[in-house]
This record gives C-alpha cells, sequence and structure tokens, in this order.
C-alpha cells in the first residue's frame, strides 16, 4: 500500500520568551492511503502540534514531512495555502461554520476555491442532511452542524481529512454517529482519515494508532481487525 | 492603595490602544471644532483688539468749514462722547516717484502725542520736529496704495517732505480703494504729518470715540444700532454742515466683517457631524473593550463586585480618555487653524498677526459636550453588559446568527449572485450598528469634501461669470456730466452711461444704469436673467439684479417706485438679472429719460488691453484728464476677487483635511472591528486555504458596498450643505452661485476611495497576524 502521509525526524519548538520550548521532537510515523489512523494521548501531549504542521497551518523547526510524496516541511507560506486549498479537509471540534452562510453555502465556500471538488448537494445528501441545506448554522443541532463541517471537508475531495476531537463537543450518541460516518467515508471512497482524540476507546476503530506523550511518539500499532463504531462499547 | 483601585489602574495597560484610540478621536473632534468654532471670534477679536490697542474711533466727523474750539469743546462735553480729537485732512496732487499722486495727507498732533486712530509703526519712526524738512509717515503700501519707501523726499507746497516711516491707521486696513469725495479721484497715498505744517492750527476732522458699554461687540448689530442713536442724536444738536461716518460706513470694518461672516458661516457645517463621528467611534471603541472584558466584569459580578463598583472602572477610563482627548485637542485647534484662516486673509489686509481670545465658554462648551458624550455612551454600553446574568458574563458573546435578508426575496437577483457576495450581503445586514456607523462616517465626510469644493467652485464660478462672462468691458471711467469726449478713449470701443444713486421705496438705496444705446449695451455686458436665458436692453426695459431683488421681493411685472432728488417714477420691473456683486437698477433710457434729464456720467470702456503696463499708461493718462474723475480697471477687481478666493481656499483646505482625516479613522475603525469580531471566520477562511488577497476581500467587499453606498449618499447630502452654506451667503452687495462643478464630485469619489484604499493597507497586516490556530479553538 502507497503511503500517504511521512514523519521523518520532526521536531518542533517554541520560542517563548527567552525560553525554547520542545512541542515534538523526534517525530517519526508513516499512514498509508485509505487508512483511518487514530493519533491519541492526553492533552498537552504535543498532538496538537502534529495536527497543526499535518494540515500546514505550522511549519516544522527541523526533520520532513512527505504528503503523497511530496515535501511539505519545505513550502513556503503561498505553496502551504494551496496545500491546505486542495489536499486538506478538516473537521473541527467546534464546527467553524460560517454563521452567516446556510448549510449549503458553508460547503461551497470550500468548493468554490478546489480544483476538483464534488457537488455540494450530493455531499451533503450522503452525510444525511439533503432536507437542511438552506438552514442557518444556528438553526441546526450540534451533531447537524458537525456533518456540514464534515460535509465541507469532504466535497473539497482532498488527500487527507483532518478531524480534530470531531466528537468532543456532541453527546454520545452523536459523537456515534459522527464516527460511522467518518469511517464509512474512509472505507467507502478509501480518503485517508487522520483523527486527533484524547479518547482511548476511539482507537478501537482505528487502522493505526499513534500514541503521544510528552511530546514524543510512545507508540504506534496496527488494528489488524479494527472495530466498527457500533461494536465498540461506549 | 485598594486593592480594586489596584486592578483598574493595572488594567489600562491591557486596554492602552483601545483608550489611545479614544483618545485621538476626541482629540480630533475637539481639536478641529474649537479651532473651527473660534476662527470668527478670534478674527474679530483680534481686529478688536487692534482698534483698542490705537484707540480706533467710533466715528470720524467732517466739517464743510473749519471747526471752531467752542464746537469741538462742547461735543468732548457731551456725554455719550468719551473723547475728541481734531485734525486736519485734505486730498492733494502730489509728486512721488515722479507721477501725481492723489495723496490724502493728514496733520496730526505728532508732538503730544495722537489719542486717537494711533498710528501703528511697521518700518522707521513717527515724525519729529525738524528744521531742515518735514518729516512724515506714510500709511503701508497694499493694492491701491502706492510703495514708498523711508527715506524718501519729495516736494509738496514748496517744502520738503522726508518719509521717516511706514504706518497703519486702524480706519484702512483692508486693501480698498479710497475715493476723494471732492474730486472722486481714488486716493493712491496717504501722508501723516503733525500739525505744526500749518502755521495757524485748523481742524476739518473729529475722530470721535464713544462711551458704550463694554459688553458690546464691536462687530455687532448691538453695535451698530448704538453709533446709529449717537449719529441721530449728535445730528439733532448740530445742525451745522457735518458728515457723520461710523465704523458701519468704513470700507475696511465693513469687508473684515463680510470677509468673517463667510468664514463663519462655512465653519457652521461642522459640529453636527463631528460630534456625531467623535460619539459613533468612542462607543464603538467602548463597546470593543466591554466585550473584551465581558469574562472579568462576570468573574467581578458572580465575586459579589456591585455594578456601580463595577462601572465605575469603565467611567473611570472613559472620564480619563475623553479628558487627555480634549486637552490635547484644545491645544491641537485653538491657534493653528485660527491662524490658517486669519494668515490667509491677510493678503488683503494690513493687520497685527492673530490674537486668540480666550473663548472659554465655546470651548468649555466644546469640551463638556464631548466629555459628557462618551461618558453616556459609556454608561448605556457597560449598563447592558451588567445587566446580563453573571453566568452568561463568563462565556463569550456567540456570534451574531445569520438569517435571510430581504435581497433573498428578490428571486431574480439573489440565486445569480455570487456565493462571496451573498455571504457579504448577509454580513452587511448582520451588524446594524456597524452599518449605521459607516453610513453616516463615510457619507458624513463625502458630503464635507462635496461641500468644500463645491464652495470653492461657487467663488471661482461667480467670479469667473461675474467678471468674465458677463462684465465685457475692462474699464469703467467716471467723468463730469455730459462731458463724454475723452482724447485718451479714442478709438476703443465704449459706450455712455448714466449712473446715479436712486432711493427705492424710502428705505434703501440702488444703482440705476441706463446706457446711451440699448442694442450696444449688450456688447458691454452680457446679462442673463435669473433662467440664465439672456436678455437684451429694449425701450421698455427694466432689469434689477438678483440679490436686491430677493431682499425687496421684487417679481417680474413688479411695479416698483424709484426717486432722485426728489423725483418719484414707477417702473414695471421686466426682468431679474442673474447678478452677484452689487446692487443694480438697469433702466432704458427711452424710460429713464421721461422724468430725469439725459446726463452721461460714465463711459464702460472695451480697450482689450492685456498688458499692465500699458494698462497703467492709460491709467495715469485718463486720471490727468480734467474732465476725467475716477478710473476703474476690471484688472483691479479681478485681482481683489482672487485674493479673496485665495482666502476663502484657506478654509476650505482645512474642511478637506478634516473630512479626509476623518474619513480615514472611521473606515479604519470599522474594519478593526469587523476584524476583532470575526477573527474566527477569518481563521476558518484560512485553513480552508483563502489566499490572503481573498480573506482581505472577504472583510473588506463589505466595507467597500456600503462605502460605495454612503459616498453616493453623501453627493447628496454635500451637494444640500452646499446649498445651505450658499444660500446663507448673503452679504450686503455679495452672493455665491448656487453651483457644483461636475469634477467635484469625481474629485470626491475618487479621494474617497483612496481613503477605502488606504485603510486597506494599514489594515492588510491586521489580518494577516490572525492566527490559524484560533480557529480551531472554541467559543461555546
Amino acid at each position: 500500500m502507497k503511503a500517504m502521509v511521512e514523519f521523518v525526524n520532526v521536531m518542533k519548538t517554541y520560542q517563548i520568551g527567552s525560553q525554547q520550548i520542545i512541542a515534538n521532537n523526534n517525530i517519526n510515523f508513516t499512514i498509508d492511503e485509505g487508512e483511518f489512523c487514530v493519533i491519541v494521548g492526553p492533552s498537552g501531549a504535543g498532538k496538537t502540534t502534529i495536527l497543526n504542521i499535518l494540515g500546514g497551518m505550522d511549519r516544522v523547526t527541523s526533520g520532513q514531512i512527505l504528503i503523497d510524496e511530496k515535501d511539505i516541511s519545505s513550502y513556503n507560506l503561498k505553496n502551504l495555502t494551496q496545500y491546505r486549498r486542495h489536499d486538506v479537509g478538516f473537521v473541527f471540534q467546534f464546527y467553524n461554520l460560517m454563521p452567516q452562510l446556510t448549510a449549503l453555502e458553508n460547503v461551497e465556500i470550500a468548493t468554490e476555491i478546489t480544483k476538483q471538488p464534488l457537488d455540494p448537494k450530493k455531499v451533503l445528501e450522503q452525510v444525511g442532511l439533503s432536507h437542511r441545506m438552506d438552514n442557518f448554522p444556528s438553526q441546526l443541532s450540534g451533531g447537524e452542524q458537525q456533518r456540514v463541517s464534515i460535509a465541507r471537508a469532504l466535497a473539497k475531495n482532498p488527500k487527507i481529512l483532518l478531524c480534530d476531537e470531531p466528537t468532543g463537543a456532541l453527546d454520545v450518541e452523536t459523537g456515534i454517529h459522527i464516527l460511522e460516518l467518518l469511517h464509512r467515508t474512509c472505507k467507502n471512497h478509501n480518503k485517508t482519515v487522520i483523527l486527533v482524540t484524547h479518547n482511548p476507546i476511539i482507537t478501537e476503530i482505528a487502522d493505526r494508532v499513534i500514541t503521544v506523550k510528552n511530546g514524543q511518539i510512545q507508540s504506534i500499532s496496527l488494528n489488524s481487525n479494527p472495530k466498527t463504531p457500533e461494536e465498540v462499547d461506549w | 492603595m485598594n486593592k480594586y483601585l489596584k486592578y483598574i489602574f493595572k488594567d489600562i495597560k491591557t486596554l492602552a490602544s483601545k483608550l489611545v484610540a479614544i483618545i485621538l478621536i476626541v482629540m480630533l473632534g475637539v481639536g478641529f471644532l474649537v479651532g473651527l468654532m473660534t476662527t470668527a471670534p478670534n478674527m474679530r477679536y483680534s481686529v478688536e483688539r487692534y482698534y483698542i490697542d490705537n484707540n480706533a474711533s467710533d466715528i470720524i466727523i467732517q466739517s464743510e468749514t473749519p471747526l471752531t474750539n467752542q464746537a469741538i469743546e462742547t461735543l468732548k462735553a457731551r456725554p455719550e462722547v468719551k473723547d475728541v480729537m481734531p485734525y486736519f485732512m485734505i486730498d492733494e496732487i502730489i509728486k512721488i516717484h515722479e507721477t501725481n499722486r492723489m495723496a490724502r495727507i493728514m496733520l496730526l498732533d505728532f508732538n503730544n502725542g495722537i489719542t486717537i486712530n494711533k498710528l501703528r509703526v511697521i518700518e522707521g519712526r513717527l515724525p519729529n520736529p525738524n528744521h531742515e524738512h518735514i518729516e512724515v509717515v506714510v500709511e503701508q503700501s497694499q493694492a491701491y496704495l502706492v510703495d514708498i519707501e523711508v527715506g524718501y523726499k519729495t516736494t509738496v507746497m514748496g517744502q520738503i517732505f522726508e518719509v521717516v516711516g511706514i504706518v497703519q491707521h486702524p480706519w484702512y486696513f483692508a486693501y480698498i480703494q479710497e475715493i476723494s469725495p471732492i474730486s472722486q479721484r481714488p486716493i493712491e497715498a496717504m501722508i501723516y504729518t503733525d500739525e505744526s505744517f500749518l502755521v495757524e492750527k485748523t481742524y476739518t476732522h473729529l475722530a470721535v470715540t464713544i462711551d458704550y458699554p463694554s459688553s458690546i461687540n464691536m462687530f455687532s448689530k448691538t453695535y451698530k444700532t448704538y453709533m446709529d442713536i449717537v449719529v441721530e442724536n449728535l445730528e439733532l444738536s448740530y445742525n451745522d454742515n457735518f458728515y457723520y461716518t461710523t465704523r458701519n460706513q468704513n470700507q475696511s470694518y465693513v469687508k473684515f466683517q463680510n470677509d468673517v461672516k463667510i468664514v463663519e458661516i462655512i465653519a457652521l457645517i461642522f459640529p453636527l457631524f463631528f460630534f456625531l463621528i467623535t460619539i459613533l467611534v468612542s462607543m464603538s471603541s467602548i463597546t470593543k473593550i466591554v466585550s473584551d472584558q465581558r469574562i472579568q466584569i462576570g468573574t467581578l459580578r458572580s465575586l459579589g463586585y456591585s455594578k456601580t463598583r463595577i462601572m465605575s472602572k469603565y467611567v473611570f477610563y472613559a472620564i480619563l480618555a475623553s479628558l487627555m482627548g480634549v486637552i490635547l485637542g484644545i491645544g491641537l485647534g485653538i491657534y493653528f487653524i485660527p491662524a490658517v484662516v486669519y494668515n490667509a486673509y491677510l493678503n488683503s489686509y494690513n493687520l497685527p498677526s492673530l490674537s486668540i481670545d480666550g473663548n472659554v465658554l465655546m470651548i468649555s462648551l466644546i469640551s463638556l459636550v464631548m466629555i459628557i458624550s462618551v461618558l453616556v455612551v459609556t454608561i448605556s454600553s457597560i449598563g447592558a453588559t451588567l445587566n446580563e446574568k453573571p453566568a452568561d458574563l463568563m462565556r463569550l458573546k456567540p456570534p451574531k446568527k445569520g438569517k435571510q435578508i430581504f435581497l433573498e426575496r428578490i428571486t431574480f437577483i439573489w440565486p445569480h449572485l455570487k456565493f462571496k457576495y451573498k455571504s457579504t450581503f448577509r454580513n452587511i445586514f448582520r451588524n446594524k450598528r456597524n452599518l449605521i456607523l459607516t453610513l453616516i462616517g463615510v457619507s458624513g465626510s463625502t458630503a464635507l469634501l462635496v461641500a468644500g469644493f463645491g464652495i470653492k467652485n461657487s467663488v471661482d464660478y461667480t467670479g469667473q461669470y461675474q467678471y468674465r462672462d458677463m462684465q465685457l468691458y475692462d474699464i469703467e471711467v467716471s467723468v463730469n456730466p455730459n462731458q463724454t469726449n475723452i482724447t485718451a478713449l479714442e478709438g476703443y470701443d465704449k459706450i455712455n452711461i448714466m449712473n446715479y444713486t436712486f432711493k427705492y421705496n424710502n428705505e434703501d438705496y440702488i444703482n440705476v444704469v441706463t446706457p446711451e444705446n440699448n442694442s450696444y449695451f449688450h456688447e458691454f455686458l452680457h446679462l442673463k436673467n435669473i433662467h440664465r436665458a439672456d436678455v437684451n436692453m429694449e425701450a421698455n426695459s427694466v432689469f434689477v439684479t438678483q440679490q436686491f431683488a430677493i431682499k425687496h421681493h421684487i417679481k417680474p411685472n413688479d411695479t416698483i417706485e424709484l426717486s432722485f432728488r426728489d423725483v418719484k417714477t414707477s417702473f414695471t420691473v421686466t426682468e431679474i438679472i442673474d447678478f452677484y456683486f452689487g446692487n443694480y437698477i438697469y433702466i432704458s433710457k427711452e424710460l429713464l429719460n421721461q422724468t430725469y434729464p439725459e446726463i452721461y456720467n460714465k463711459i464702460y470702456v472695451k480697450s482689450g488691453i492685456k498688458d499692465p503696463i500699458k494698462l497703467d499708461n492709460l491709467k495715469t493718462i485718463l486720471n490727468s484728464d480734467p474732465n476725467v474723475l475716477q478710473t476703474s480697471f476690471n484688472e483691479d477687481i479681478k485681482a481683489a476677487f482672487d485674493k479673496t478666493s485665495e482666502s476663502i481656499n484657506s478654509i476650505i483646505i482645512v474642511l478637506v483635511v478634516s473630512a479626509s482625516l476623518l474619513a480615514v479613522i472611521i473606515n479604519y475603525n470599522i474594519t478593526l472591528i469587523n476584524i476583532s469580531t470575526r477573527q474566527k471566520e477569518i481563521a476558518t477562511l484560512k485553513v480552508l486555504g483563502y489566499f490572503e488577497r481573498e480573506v482581505s476581500g472577504y472583510v473588506f467587499r463589505e466595507t467597500m458596498i456600503i462605502s460605495t453606498v454612503a459616498i453616493f449618499l453623501g453627493l447628496g447630502l454635500g451637494r444640500l450643505l452646499h446649498w445651505f452654506i450658499i444660500s446663507r451667503i448673503f452679504l450686503d452687495g455679495i452672493m455665491f452661485v448656487n453651483t457644483i462643478n461636475w469634477l467635484s464630485y469625481l474629485f470626491t469619489i475618487i479621494l474617497s476611495y483612496v481613503f477605502l484604499g488606504i485603510v486597506y493597507f494599514i489594515s492588510i497586516p491586521k489580518m494577516r497576524n490572525i492566527d490559524m490556530v484560533e480557529a480551531l479553538k472554541s467559543f461555546e
């Protein structure tokens, strides 16, 4: 199977005043195309930093990051924007929808700028929101808002789908539905999904689990027989 | 120190940038307001000071016969008279720089010191007794007075005059032609020397100062009325051959009063808008402070701090910031703006430099209203927040909800709009306060710009129309009755004119002009009626100029009654004439001569001479013709008008600069609010891969659309403002055309967009600095 993401000796430090803080050190891992990968760890472990770097929102201090064989660690700001534009789909914990746009329009802001987008209406149907397309975020429930957010990420037709605690703001029942949706997307469309969470239970549905602790990778394990979200005992 | 107080002082640091914004806007508002509102009062005050410092006379009395000591003493003894100074004055032709000039010679008591109308020495010194020759001082040169240098000597009546100083007389400070009453010739020099020049003391004039309450402002109507009553009383007591001239008949005083009036009227358009803007901008800053500190306020509330206690902190900030702004603003505006305008007017006045009156009342009022406005805005803004539940305050305010706007119901537009415009339009109506702030701010500053440029247009257009398009003759020559054969004018196009001052309905005086030839007159005076249609002089023509017609409610077909030397005649008005400087009635020869004899006393000449040296030669030759009483050259009048126009420019520049600054401040303020209230949205767009340009478009497109609406609204508002100003400038014999050149609109539009561009560029870094990672954080 082809490697979609490759981290090679990645280090990220922050300068706060005169103090240098190491967020990540010596990070090495690979994620294959079409994998459902969960990056797990307690808060402050450095998993958000990995996500930020992976999403092209932040740059590494040293090391290499290959996405679909392209080295994004050498990208300038403009190239990084282009990378985010075409190759990455984001799902946020708090959905980050534009309050003045309808569900459909919220998907359109993403598709409008991508090269080969999917039809926004069809994607919204896929996530089960065909009847809510003309509603504003304030008229939607949390789960529905997260579905819009996923639809927005999917409609871009990205290489990787990055999800930051996508169920963090949702009740368990709704959370399961969202994970199902992500899982289905990964399996049916062969999308690489990378999910960041502090909740270890979610690792049960992952193909690959990367555990982060104190800014370093503690373990990487492959799940030969991942469960579906329904099968997990939440 | 109390912990809470400590906290209040510490927090100033975190809020510094927002407090500075309030300080700045209050400073600018107060600065411009104080400057503009005190400009006219300070200009008047400067001349009042000049009058007081030189003990200027309130009245000058001229006697046909030499004044007796007894007459002087009885006048002095009158209760209303403060002091009297007799002097001798004669207008004589003397040789200056090899040219015969009409000079006004005043003999004053330099030896004992001049008590009234003291001369202000500009150069050299006052004359002393001298055995070899007569020492004299001369009035400072100006447009109508020749330049005479200190040390110059000339012979007058067999005596040598030596100029020892250049001075200014407080009654002759404006660049205006004084006419010698007997010969009707213009005065070209004013010479002052000691009264010992005449062996026997003789007095022809009296400079009189009047006792009047010091509360009366010298440029007020009350002053005029007061002096008119004094003169009336004096006239009743003295049946002698006395002629009284009050300051209201003094050309310098009148010109200055008119000029200041124009400044005052133009300055009138500022206050309301400036207050509005200052209040709106400080309101947005305070709202921002309060929304930034929601959680703090919530924490304090839940800890049990009272509403007043929390409120006091913000009230303290508001007072501190507005007070600092007020103090800085007063410092900025009090001298600078009046000085700019006053100095611009010094191009047509010989006056001392600007004096600043306290104007305590005006400045306190402006300051107080500003501080109170900011305070009210603060209290109402923080009050609304304090009324929320502490628990709600602990959470960040969720962004305003999106909703459908009316535009979406217009089905033939909305579905065809690009998605980014849909978003923009919804945003425009999402935040109504920003919408209103932008609309008022941008349309207001645009209106000020249009009005400013428009006033300039009106002044220029009026000059162009009156002196270039309408008045086609370039010399007006006054001659002895019916002595119209002037050798120097042979060969030039010219027309004989009767021009006499008539009484109108026993209430006013009016210049009546009658040409010798009706059809030929059109070549000299291209008259148009108020509908801008050409009118020709015909046998039944009676044309009344516009301002006189407005003043006395005269309309075409009205019958007016005119009288000359107690002979009354009625005329039927045929046209009202488009006319801006001076008041005239043009009557055909056929009508006028039914009652009055045909006596020509003026010639309008079209010389076509452009060369100033040739013109000057012609002037000299004309002035030496015994039948010529007076000449008036269009070039001189145009030059004087151009100077006034330049002076008006100064206030227009102040207007344009302040409007521009305000436009930038308001736009910047709104853009900052937009950026800060939409940090999350902007960050999200960045994460989605929007380029910087596209992100700034997202924020700015909306400002651009609102501003565009506001700019066009402002053009209309500016037109109204301009009309308001122009219609108020209705001084005696002066009014301006109510017109704005289309270029002014264009220029205003361009300028307004340039300001938007400036704001766009200075706010780009603000957007660039927004951290994308912010988008992942919550607000729940």
